[in-house]
């Protein structure tokens, strides 16, 4: 009896505490290193292809995420650091589009999209759907009794 | 009237939203485009201030306030940047009398013992100061850079790469007529 629930209480006290492992950081507010890599990972490096400043170890990213930490540590908002970095180097420079103006585009286009396909597919679903009589017409009749004719003369 | 099925509806609105999305990244600006401009251009220039590597003490852009000054980033390892030297000390010696123009030298990425030999070797006395923050207040991506501050404290232009004297003379020439014409105003518009 003890052996039979054994495994299940392991693994239930495993799952259990890894759970507690993992929650144990939520509620806690982030760290400011942590708020300067969560801004400096939505910042492109300047001098580099595809990286964003928090990846990038180029001599002017690190300068960046120093500032971004420096300003974060002095009691800037995450949104006042973003806009410094705006001011200082353009929106071209943030890693998401803008949501607003015409770079929304880009946000709601993939949407409409989905959209669009979706319906498209229910609608081409609706009319692959059968259509007409089940009932078997005089001309389907026909044809199955001459089917069986040959089968029987052969 | 003709009806219109779903497919074709579909078909029209991806149509739309492709060109929509070709517009927009055909109307953005390229990354040559980029460099040149700077959301800099038209406000007030952000105050640098540090330990001067030249002259020793502390030099502050806004030492310079209601002069012409060309706020120039350099490194030494930097080929345009030695390139474009002997263009700026021209320049500062051509307004040297006049003391409306100056040039102040902010050291990107560099070690002063590394900049301090490039200016014994090529000359040049202005104000170089290691500030490495001032580069992200700039807005700087690479060496040379150089901006073009009015009296009034508004940046009116950027330069990307090396400068040339003559070139120099002309954009401060269009920039002083455009200043004097606005009369100290807020923006100057070359």
């Amino acid at each position: 009896m003890i052996r039979r629930w054994a495994l299940p209480a392991v693994l239930l006290i495993v799952i259990v505490g890894a759970l507690g492992f993992s929650a144990r950081d939520i509620g806690r507010p982030p760290t400011a290193e942590e708020r300067a890599q969560s801004i400096a990972s939505r910042v492109k490096c300047p001098v580099c292809n595809g990286l964003s400043v928090q990846q990038s170890e180029a001599g002017l990213a690190r300068t960046i995420y120093a500032e971004i930490l420096r300003q974060v540590q002095s009691g800037r908002s995450d949104a006042q650091v973003t806009q410094y970095i705006v001011d200082t180097y353009g929106r071209e420079q943030l890693t998401r589009p803008d949501a607003s103006g015409i770079g929304s585009i880009v946000w709601i286009a993939p949407v409409v999209l989905v959209v669009l396909s979706l319906a498209g597919l229910a609608a081409a679903f609706r009319r692959w759907r059968p259509s007409g009589s089940r009932t078997p017409s005089d001309a389907d009749r026909a044809l199955v009794q001459r089917a069986l004719r040959r089968e029987g003369g052969s | 009237m003709k009806r219109w099925g779903a497919p074709r509806i579909a078909a029209v609105s991806v149509g739309l939203i492709m060109v929509l999305l070709i517009g927009v990244l055909a109307t953005r600006r390229n990354a040559m485009e980029r460099q040149r401009s700077s959301p800099l251009v038209g406000r007030v220039a952000p105050e640098v201030a540090g330990p001067d590597l030249l002259n020793g003490g502390r030099a502050r852009l806004s030492d310079g306030a209601g002069k012409w000054i060309l706020v120039n980033f350099f490194a030494s390892w930097c080929v345009p940047c030695a390139k474009e030297h002997p263009e700026l000390v021209k320049f500062a010696a051509a307004h040297q009398a006049s003391g409306e123009v100056s040039i102040f030298a902010v050291v990107f990425e560099d070690q002063p013992k590394g900049v301090k030999a490039f200016f014994a070797k090529r000359g040049g006395g202005w104000p170089v100061v290691d500030e490495p923050r001032a580069a992200v207040d700039y807005g700087v991506t690479g060496v040379p850079e150089s901006f073009l501050i009015a009296p009034n404290g508004v940046v009116v232009g950027k330069l990307t790469g090396g400068v040339r004297l003559a070139s120099l003379e002309t954009t401060l020439a269009r920039f002083k007529a455009a200043y004097a014409a606005a009369n100290a105003s807020t923006t100057v518009a070359p």
